[in-house]
Parts: structure tokens; C-alpha cells; sequence
């Protein structure tokens, strides 16, 4: 018996929480105040565990960082830092924050409170999830492997590697655990403007064919009724923004930073014919970003649709005409709108202006290269 | 009738001590005596002349630091970078700038500043008289922590700096404290401004609670009046508010019990009854009757009577009473009106000195940054800017300066947010009381909050939400690379030369060499004196 999330879901669920990312117990674990204590024990010591390391590879006079000139050293610490900071971000969230995302499981719980019934359909309906999941996963890992077979390793390599290896893995999860929780908002949306195009269809059918004493009463209850889910469905994506709040944009821009110094070492491995190929290891980077920004994207493109197809339910009645414009201005005030810490909207433009920057960056610093490496004159 | 007994503590009453400190400083000219007796803010002419004579005292003594420490940038020109002497110049009096900035502002805007205070204490009284209470006593606490996070800053900056990089054994080094106070006068008025905006956003809360509030109330009264309705004995009971037909297995509720303990202090009962029914059950009794409007709510109390002969009054709803809640709700959003105003003005009274922090806090974080790349690259920096040669002092500095600005542009964002959540939470009401009285006024206050929320921005250049963060980091980032760039580029064209001179002078005549370089080296010192002294 998987509870009420449908097996797969709690399956993916525990192994989210066996690594420390998803700080709540699973349907049939139950719930005590010591489970809670010793989940956060655990967790905090991962936290502890990977601040640790990174304090290590900072302070340690072993080749953990790049060692070819000031400007790569340099790089090699920001992206520790970076790492650390989101990987803490995380931590700290499951230890301390574990509240509003309860309360998100609550409410997808009273939802949708049956799982598809069988694990195929489950599996239909959650595939955006575990394309994003498995599909990363395993690149990072085929990369990986390719690396060990075919570098020639160098010190410096298997040290930096077997350290940085377990950050990005942490905060790729994370971004896969994202989009996870976004794609069953963006299930909930889809399915209430399924619903709103039924009420619309149905609506014009009986208004010059069929309708029946206390038609208008009965659109205008379901009408009310899709408003209140309208609201629980708002609350989740609320939230999700607060349990979530650092970490998502800790992870961007630990992803993001990686992108930028990993171009660059690109370009410097490649111009002073360095032997090394460790930067195939920047794809899986490359497609998590986009991975969550579709996701989100297709949650808020979703909303203008709603308000379409709540517009197109053919009004008989001014208790109706009411409540459609009630509900209206309700999505006005209440889009759905995710952004990290109200800095940016992660939408597609967020996309064109990350790759516009990293291009100015890496013009910037392909310029700075032949002055740093000593060959200018 | 407030006259004589005031119903609300007035919210100056909770700025005393900061008072005490600007007024002292410099930063505010209203009366003092006024204030303590009757925590009011007004005009004092003689606070007007005192501000005025420590402002020029203040610029005296600061152009008296840049002089005396000028002295040794005058002997690091030659081997400075022109970029860097550039940009120390141009920075060196922004500070000033600044200050000068917050306190003839608050000159300007001495009469403005009272009658703000004076407003924010007519809404009190209003949300009072709605039963809407507040607690100013967090925030004569966050003053408090504010302050002590001030002089903790400015302290550690200031003694480290001084004992680390300046030289103490002369007496001019005294001179240094002075390079404090712009930041400090500037961070005290910025107080001001924080908890004051701070204040409206706990006013906006205040709003936003008192309509959840009517929402949690209804609720409970409709879980009641079900319970009545099924004539089920429990009524308090959480599984009694699910009609029959409800959706979710009664299984369920087992299988979330987990959720429910890590949510603790949330009231189930309420979270239940926030929509889990399909339907409403009493209501559509009463409109499908008459579905062509204004008269519902007559039928509709004696109905909600009728089906309740023996309630009790220990559960009522404000909302099932439509005429009444329409005061309330057009009091509420009249206040929150008036909140935004105010909000608005407040604004407009610290538009310059906020537009000036901010291109401080860009200007400077730049330049520090910019500062201690060259300090690690052990090119000497302007004197002003010394904190940088020390990483340590250097990130104490970047997290005052960024702390203030980020601050405030959160607190911004955030009594923003406030300020739309009202229509959100007006929405819950009018859907869960569901009636079509409550629906025209709804909708029609939500228009008009549609069309009037608040917004911070500095003079219109950019609004105060996190999103400007983000175009100034990246700002930042860009100018630091480029300059970073420059600095390189002058570097090696500098060590060019250098190598270039070196080489000449081992390959010339001895004797003659020795003289002509003698020559030219007080040439150079001549040239570069006359050419750099105008700008100076």
C-alpha cells in the first residue's frame, strides 16, 4: 500500500528523501517527533558533511583547484562556492522549512486524491518527470564513465572531479525535484482548463438546444466550484515558492556560474591544446536550466488559457454573469506567476538573457585570456 | 472623540531613542521638545540652523580628510594607473553627495514628515474602529536591532581601518572618523524610511488578516451549520463537514494524518472546510429563486433563521450578513486606499535621498571590488578607498553597503506584495460567503484595488522590486570585468615601457645616460604635475 500519491510518486518521493531533499515522511511511515529529529540529524549532517569538503578543497594546498594561472584558480573557487552555497540553501530548507511543503502535498493530496490507478498510467502521467529525471541522470552518469575511460587522468582531475561530482549531482536532483513539483501544478492547471473547456462546451449546447429549470443555479455552482480549486491550486504555487524559496535560485545560479567558467575553461583548454576533456561533463548542466524553465513556462502560459475558456461559457444569467466576472478578476489578482525571490520570472526570456550574457562573458574573458596566460607579446 | 483619549498609540511613540540620535547627528531639524511631550514631528526653525551648521561643519571637515590624506596620493600619481586615479576621483566625494543629499531633503520635507506620521495615525484609529488591531511594539525592537547593527558596522570599519591602515602616529590620522559619517547619517535616515515602510506593510497584513479572518469565521459557521443540518451530534468533529457525495475516500484522511502533525499549528478544522465541498449547501436554496439581484439579501437572513431556529450565537458569520460586511469591506479598502497614499507620499519624500543610496551602493561596490583586485595586484589605490588592500575589512564594507540597499528594496517588494495580497484575500471572502449582494461588492472593490496598488521607485528611474537586483548584479559584474580588462591593458603596457627604458639605459653611454635621465625624470615629474594638478 503506496498511500494516496500513487506508487511512483512515493518511490521517486523516497529517494528524494533517502538523499536529504524532501524533509517530510511518506504516506503509511508515520509521523513522530522523533522520525523528525533524526531526519534532521541526518540531513544536517550531509550539510555539514559537504561544507566540510568544501572547506577542504578551499584550504588544502593539494591540486583541487586549477592550477595554471590566477584568473582559472580563480574560476575553480567560485565554483566551489557557488556549489556550496545552493547545496547549503537546500539543506537548510529541508531542516527548517519543511512546513509550507507539507502543506503542498496536503493540498495535492485533497486535489487530485486518487492516483492513476495502475503504475503505466502513472507512468504516462508523470513521463515530463522522469524524461527530466533519467534522461540527466543517466548523461551525467554516461559522461562520467566516458571521462574515467578516456582522459588521461592527471591529479588535479581525479581531485577536482570526485570532489565536484557529488555537489552537481545534489543540485541537479534539486532542479529535477523542481520540476517535479512544478509539473504537478502545471497537471492541476491543465486539468481545471479541461474542465473550464467542458463547462464552456456544455454551456453553449444547452443555451440554444437542451437546458433544464435551474440550469443557469447549477453552471454557476460549478463555476464557483472550479474558483475554489482556482485557489488551492494558487496556494500550491505558493507554496512551492516559499518552500523553495533560496534554493531556486541558489541552484540556477550555481548551474549558471558553472556554465560561464566551464566556457571559458573550454576555450582555454582548446587554445593552449591542453589535453583535457572533462568539459563534456557542462552538457547535463546545460539541459537542466531549460528543464525547469519549460516546466514553469507551460504552468504560466496556462493561465491566460483558463481565462479564455471561462470567458467562452456562454452567459443566461446575471447570478452567472456575476460570478464570471468574480472569478475573472480573481485571476487578475491571483496569476500564477514563479519567480526565484521576486528577482526574475523563470520564463523563456530568462533563457535569451542568461545565454546573451554567458556569450558577453565569454567574450569578455576569451579577450582577458591571451593577457593572463602571459603570451601577448 | 479621539481628542481627548487617544484610541491608538500613536507610532512615533516607538522612535524615541532614534530621534534622540538624529536630532543630535544631524539628521532630522523637527522640535524635540514637541516630540517628547507630544510625539509629534514638527517644524523648528532653530533645528533648521543647527542641522545647517553641522552640514557645513561636516563638509569642512570631510574636504579637510581628502585634503590632509591627498597628500599621499599626490606621491603615488606617477605610479598609479590613470584608470584608478580617475575613479578614486570621481568617487571621493560621492559620499558627500549623499549626505548632503539626505539632510537638505529632510530639510525640505520637515512640515511633509509630520503630517505623514499624523495620517498613518488616522488609519490607526480607523482599523481600530474596525477591529483591526496592531502591535507597534515589534517595532520600537526592530529600531533597536537596526541601530545596534549600524554601530557594530560602522565601528568594525572604522577601528579596523584605522589600526590596520592608517597611520596613527600623527594627529591628523584623527581626521579619519570623519570618514564615517556620510555612511552613518545616511544609514540613520535610511532607518526612517525602513520602519516606516515597514509599519505599512504590518497595516496592509493587519487588513489582510482581518479578512482571512472573516473567511475562517464563515467557514467555521457553515462546518456548524451543516453539522446542524445532517443533525449529526458531533459537531465539532472534523469529518462532519463532508457532505455525502464529497470526493475524497474516507481513507484519506488517515493516510495525511502525517501531514497534518508536520503542520502542526494549522487549525485542521479550517483547512478542511476551505473547499473541499463540491457544493454549498444552504445557498442555493436561496438563489435560485430570485437570480436578478438587489433584494437577495432580505430573504436571505429570515432563510439562514429559519433553517437554524435554535442557533446559538457563539457561531456567527459576519459574511452571511451581506448589508453589514459591505461597510466593513468598503471601510477596509478605503483604508487600505489611504495606506497606498500614504505609502506614496512616503515615496516621494525619500525619492532623491533613495536614488542617491542607490547609485552610492553601486558606484562603491564597483570600486571596492575594482580597489581590492588592484590592492592583490599591489598597485597602490586612493587613499579614501584604503579599506580595500584588506579582504576582511573589504567584505564588511560590500555587506553594509549591498545590506542597505537589498534591504530596502526587499522591504519595498514586500509591502508591495502586501499590498496586492488585499485582493486576494478579499476574493476568498466573496466566494466563500456566495451570494450575489457580496459578489457586485467584490467585484467592485477589486477593480478598484486592480487600479490602485502601490509601487516604490527611486524619482521614476527604477522601481525598488528584486528584479532591479538583478539588472544591477549584472551591472556590476560587467563593469568589473571591463575595468578589471582596462586595468590589465595599462599594466602591461606600463611594464612595456618599463622593459623598453631599461633596455635603452643599459645600451646607451654610461656618463651621458646618467645625466640625461636625471633630466628627463624631473621633465617627467614636471609634466605630469602641471597636467594632473587642474584636475586635482
Amino acid at each position: 500500500m503506496s498511500g494516496n500519491i500513487g506508487q511512483l510518486l512515493h518511490s521517486h518521493l523516497r529517494f528524494y528523501q533517502l538523499l536529504g531533499l524532501h524533509g517530510l515522511p511518506l504516506p503509511g511511515d508515520g509521523w513522530s517527533e522523533n522520525w523528525a529529529k533524526w531526519f534532521r540529524l541526518f540531513a544536517g549532517c550531509l550539510m555539514i558533511g559537504f561544507t566540510a569538503l568544501t572547506v577542504v578543497c578551499l584550504t588544502s594546498s593539494d591540486v583541487f583547484l586549477y592550477q595554471g594561472d590566477a584568473f582559472g584558480w580563480f574560476n575553480d573557487i567560485l565554483k566551489y562556492g557557488f556549489a556550496e552555497i545552493a547545496v547549503f540553501s537546500i539543506y537548510a530548507e529541508t531542516i527548517w522549512h519543511p512546513r509550507p511543503l507539507a502543506r503542498f502535498w496536503q493540498l495535492y493530496a485533497t486535489l487530485a486524491p486518487q492516483p492513476a490507478s495502475t503504475l503505466r498510467l502513472q507512468m504516462r502521467q508523470h513521463w515530463r518527470f522522469l524524461v527530466t529525471l533519467y534522461g540527466t541522470l543517466s548523461l551525467e552518469g554516461l559522461l562520467v564513465c566516458s571521462l574515467a575511460s578516456m582522459q588521461v587522468m592527471s591529479r588535479h582531475i581525479v581531485l577536482f572531479w570526485s570532489t565536484f561530482q557529488p555537489f552537481v549531482l545534489i543540485v541537479h536532483l534539486r532542479n529535477t525535484q523542481f520540476v517535479l513539483h512544478l509539473e504537478l501544478l502545471r497537471q492541476q492547471l491543465l486539468q481545471l482548463e479541461h474542465e473550464l473547456a467542458l463547462l464552456a462546451e456544455y454551456s453553449t449546447f444547452a443555451s440554444d438546444v437542451a437546458s433544464f429549470a435551474g440550469f443557469e443555479e447549477y453552471l454557476r455552482r460549478r463555476v464557483r466550484h472550479k474558483q475554489l480549486i482556482y485557489g488551492r491550486i494558487y496556494e500550491m504555487a505558493n507554496c512551492f515558492l516559499v518552500a523553495f524559496r533560496y534554493s531556486v535560485l541558489t541552484v540556477l545560479l550555481m548551474i549558471y556560474v558553472r556554465i560561464a567558467v566551464d566556457c571559458y575553461f573550454m576555450y582555454y583548454t582548446l587554445y593552449n591544446k591542453i589535453n583535457i576533456i572533462d568539459y563534456y561533463l557542462l552538457l547535463p548542466a546545460v539541459l537542466e536550466i531549460p528543464a525547469f524553465i519549460y516546466v514553469s513556462q507551460s504552468c504560466m502560459q496556462l493561465m491566460p488559457r483558463i481565462a479564455h475558456q471561462l470567458h467562452s461559457i456562454v452567459i443566461t444569467s446575471p447570478a452567472l454573469s456575476l460570478q464570471i466576472q468574480n472569478f475573472s478578476l480573481q485571476l487578475l489578482h491571483q496569476g500564477v506567476r514563479i519567480d526565484c525571490l521576486g528577482i526574475t520570472v523563470l520564463d523563456s526570456y530568462l533563457l535569451t538573457r542568461s545565454v546573451t550574457a554567458i556569450c558577453t562573458y565569454m567574450i569578455f574573458t576569451v579577450q582577458l585570456m591571451p593577457k593572463l596566460s602571459g603570451t601577448y607579446w | 472623540m479621539s481628542q481627548p483619549t487617544p484610541l491608538v498609540q500613536p507610532l512615533l511613540l516607538q522612535f524615541q531613542q532614534l530621534f534622540f540620535i538624529s536630532k543630535i547627528v544631524g539628521v532630522l531639524p523637527q522640535d524635540l521638545d514637541k516630540f517628547r511631550h507630544k510625539n509629534m514631528l514638527e517644524k523648528s526653525r532653530n533645528g533648521m540652523f543647527y542641522m545647517l551648521g553641522v552640514l557645513s561643519v561636516y563638509v569642512v571637515l570631510y574636504n579637510l580628510l581628502i585634503y590632509s590624506f591627498g597628500e599621499e596620493d599626490r606621491t603615488l600619481k606617477a605610479s598609479q594607473s590613470t584608470l584608478t586615479f580617475v575613479i578614486g576621483l570621481f568617487l571621493t566625494y560621492i559620499g558627500l553627495i549623499m549626505m548632503a543629499t539626505d539632510q537638505l531633503t529632510a530639510l525640505f520635507n520637515q512640515g511633509q514628515l509630520g503630517e505623514l506620521y499624523e495620517r498613518i495615525r488616522v488609519v490607526d484609529e480607523r482599523l481600530y474602529r474596525e477591529e483591526c488591531l496592531l502591535d507597534n511594539s515589534c517595532i520600537a525592537k526592530r529600531i533597536r536591532i537596526m541601530l545596534i547593527m549600524t554601530f557594530i558596522f560602522e565601528i568594525s570599519i572604522l577601528v579596523a581601518t584605522y589600526i590596520n591602515l592608517v597611520d596613527y602616529t600623527q594627529w591628523l590620522s584623527l581626521l579619519w572618523i570623519v570618514s564615517a559619517v556620510p555612511t552613518f547619517i545616511n544609514t540613520l535616515d535610511k532607518i526612517w524610511f525602513a520602519v516606516s515602510l515597514y509599519a505599512l506593510k504590518e497595516r496592509f497584513e493587519a487588513i489582510n488578516a482581518t479578512l482571512e479572518d472573516l473567511v475562517m469565521e464563515h467557514e467555521k459557521y457553515k462546518t456548524w451549520l451543516s453539522g446542524n443540518d445532517a443533525t449529526t451530534a458531533t459537531v465539532g468533529n472534523r469529518t462532519t463537514d463532508h457532505p455525502p457525495q464529497s470526493s475524497p475516500p474516507p481513507q484519506y484522511d488517515s493516510n495525511l494524518e502525517y501531514l497534518y502533525k508536520e503542520l502542526g499549528g494549522i487549525d485542521v478544522g479550517s483547512l478542511r472546510g476551505s473547499g473541499s465541498k463540491n457544493r454549498n449547501k444552504v445557498a442555493p436554496i436561496a438563489h435560485s429563486m430570485n437570480s436578478f439581484g438587489e433584494s437577495i439579501p432580505t430573504p436571505y437572513k429570515p432563510q439562514r433563521m429559519n433553517t437554524n431556529p435554535m442557533i446559538n450565537m457563539a457561531h456567527e458569520s459576519e459574511l452571511s450578513n451581506a448589508t453589514k460586511v459591505e461597510e466593513k469591506l468598503n471601510n477596509l479598502c478605503q483604508v487600505h486606499d489611504e495606506i497606498c497614499e500614504i505609502g506614496k507620499a512616503m515615496n516621494g519624500l525619500w525619492s532623491y535621498p533613495i536614488l542617491s543610496l542607490m547609485a552610492y551602493g553601486f558606484l562603491i561596490f564597483t570600486a571596492q571590488l575594482y580597489f581590492l583586485y588592484c590592492a592583490t595586484q599591489f598597485q597602490s589605490i586612493p587613499s579614501l578607498f584604503r579599506s580595500a588592500k584588506n579582504p576582511f575589512i573589504t567584505v564588511i564594507v560590500l555587506v553594509y553597503t549591498s545590506g542597505k540597499c537589498i534591504y530596502l528594496i526587499y522591504l519595498s517588494w514586500k509591502t508591495s506584495l502586501a499590498s496586492k495580497r488585499t485582493g486576494i484575500s478579499l476574493h476568498k471572502c466573496g466566494v466563500v460567503a456566495d451570494d450575489n449582494l457580496l459578489y457586485e461588492i467584490v467585484n467592485h472593490l477589486s477593480l478598484k484595488l486592480l487600479n490602485h496598488s502601490v509601487d516604490f521607485s527611486a524619482c521614476g528611474f527604477f522601481t525598488l522590486d528584486m528584479e532591479t537586483l538583478y539588472g544591477v548584479s549584472g551591472g556590476i559584474t560587467s563593469y568589473l570585468i571591463i575595468l578589471i580588462q582596462f586595468n590589465l591593458a595599462a599594466q602591461q603596457a606600463k611594464d612595456a615601457i618599463q622593459s623598453f627604458n631599461s633596455f635603452n639605459d643599459t645600451a646607451g653611454f654610461v656618463g651621458a645616460a646618467t645625466e640625461m635621465d636625471n633630466e628627463s625624470s624631473t621633465l617627467y615629474d614636471m609634466v605630469t604635475t602641471t597636467m594632473m594638478s587642474p584636475t586635482y
